[in-house]
């Protein structure tokens, strides 16, 4: 499992230029569940979609092991924050829409999917179509489609972001209980800072406008992370930590202080 | 219920209220038919009695001529508008997803799809002759160019994000219009068929305007001659009830065919 790299990357847009990032480099070591926290804005998002190929820096690169991203690919998997299954799939079917491309045989993407529904807690629901899935079981399939397509790493942007605050807080779990049993590279993008701290091993606090890396903050809890995590107090003083320095930054970007 | 419901916005009305309403409506149509016709208000040349028209239905039916005058022009409209669908839902999709294609094709279309097919007749005449296939080409041109462009706009709105993940799952572009473009663009594809299936029986009337021996529009210009109102009324009622028909066999054959897309209604 490749590391990956993300070396001087800048990011512009327009003719007079509005810069989006201003040199990130940053490296996820192998098996390593990395999260990428920031205000709205800080450019997180163009990051994860650099890093899956689906944008291009306007200077820098990325590079997985010895792989220099040039576009999107299948050892890049991603969970977006809308949702992206496809409607004329079953469950089943979108697990195996990657298996499919790559033209495995029937039995062997079952047992593949199999177990990835198991996984996500779906065995019972193979043969539905999306449009019969709540949200947060969307999102579960969504997991496992990338997950089924076996890729170097994992990219997160937001998935949980328009779940209701108890079906993302039994995501989360369950994306640290499926990381530890499968231990895959995952690098998640969110601006919910518990979330960050909850589900990180490394957290990278992004600052705004542009956006940079402002500091690394390792969390040492053990997974599969729980509810009890929660409420420790290392998580809170870690999570204290990453909120005063988005806080700055938040403030930062705001033209002036707001009156009483 | 109360008066209140049935003026608040998007307020449910139940079924009852519907139903009553609904009939009410149609009752309201016959009723001033029933007694403009036989109030001797409009004279039976102009105005056929309710029942006279059902006789006239009833003798249509037994001599055979309906059924024989239905058979032609639903081949007529079938063929037309079952090529408006072989060219149209293809390019459409084509159009909304490659720039390129769009704009080879719209500035012609959007050009082509607002002269009234009428105008076109005589030069259809002239390039395609008087037989069955100049009627084809009436509902053929007639339905072609909405149904593209709708399709277009279809194919156009599918969801970025969806492309983008099948990208990240190792797909090609190729792949990415075949597996994802093409079935996300089925469901509104079929909408727009059903629209347009509406049109091309508008259209029957217009073609069969020219050497024409059979079809119901060719039934209806025929009873003119003769000031013949009830069979005029036959088949203004039998051509709507046609296109009623189509309409809720291409409801069910989307819903058999794309049972996971449900209306959002």
């Amino acid at each position: 499992m490749p590391e990956l790299h993300i070396e001087n990357v800048c990011l512009s847009y327009g003719a007079g230029p509005v810069q989006v990032i201003d040199n990130v480099s940053l490296t996820v070591p192998e098996h390593q569940f990395s999260v990428i926290v920031g205000p709205s804005g800080c450019g997180k998002t163009s990051l994860l979609r650099m890093v899956a190929g689906l944008e291009k820096p306007t200077s820098g690169r990325l590079r997985l092991g010895d792989d220099v991203v040039t576009g999107p690919g299948a050892d890049r998997g991603m969970v977006f924050q809308s949702y992206t299954l496809f409607p004329w799939e079953t469950v089943r079917g979108n697990i195996e829409f990657g298996l499919r491309l790559k033209g495995m045989p029937k039995a062997e993407r079952k047992d593949i999917s199999d177990h990835f529904l198991r996984q996500v807690g779906l065995a019972g629901f193979a043969d539905t179509h999306p449009a019969h899935l709540s949200g947060g079981m969307m999102q579960r399939v969504a997991i496992a489609r990338a997950l089924a397509n076996d890729p170097s790493i994992l990219l997160m942007d937001e998935p949980f972001g328009a779940l209701d605050s108890q079906t993302r807080g039994l995501m989360q779990e369950l994306l640290t209980r499926i990381w530890s049993e499968n231990r895959s590279q995952i690098l998640f993008v969110t601006h919910d800072i518990e979330e960050a701290v909850f589900l990180a091993q490394r957290i990278f606090v992004m600052g705004a406008r542009p956006g940079r890396i402002r500091e690394i903050i390792d969390v040492p809890f053990a997974y599969p992370r729980t509810i009890e995590t929660l409420t420790c107090p290392d998580f809170i003083r870690i999570r204290q930590q990453v909120l005063a320095a988005i806080r700055e930054e938040v403030l930062k970007m705001r033209p002036e202080p707001a009156e009483a | 219920m109360s008066l209140a419901d049935l003026t608040r916005p998007k307020q449910a009305i139940g079924r009852r209220v519907y139903l009553t309403l609904a009939t009410a409506s149609g009752a309201s149509v016959m009723l001033l038919w029933l007694v403009l016709s036989h109030g001797g208000f409009v004279g039976p040349d102009f105005l056929p009695t309710p029942g006279t028209t059902l006789a006239t239905l009833a003798e249509l039916i037994g001599d055979g001529s309906l059924a024989r005058n239905i058979a032609a022009s639903t081949k007529v409209v079938f063929a037309g508008f079952l090529l408006a669908i072989v060219v149209a839902v293809p390019l459409g999709i084509l159009m909304g997803s490659y720039q390129a294609v769009a704009a080879l094709i719209e500035p012609v279309t959007n050009f082509i799809r607002y002269i009234p097919i009428t105008a076109v007749v005589p030069l259809l005449i002239l390039w395609v002759g008087i037989g069955i296939e100049q009627k084809i080409a009436v509902i053929f041109l007639g339905t072609v160019f909405n149904l593209t462009i709708m399709v277009a706009d279809v194919s156009a709105a599918v969801s970025r994000s969806l492309l983008e993940a099948g990208y990240t799952l190792g797909a090609s572009r190729g792949q990415v219009f075949l597996r994802i473009l093409v079935p996300a663009s089925l469901p509104g594809a079929m909408d727009a068929m059903r629209v347009n299936a509406g049109v091309a029986w508008t259209y029957v009337v217009v073609a069969e305007l020219v050497a024409s021996n059979s079809g119901i529009g060719f039934m209806i210009l025929n009873a003119m001659r003769g000031l013949f109102t009830d069979v005029m009324f036959v088949g203004i009622l039998v051509i709507g009830l046609l296109g009623l028909a189509t309409d809720q066999g291409l409801k069910g054959l989307r819903g058999w065919l794309l049972p996971w897309a449900r209306h959002g209604k």
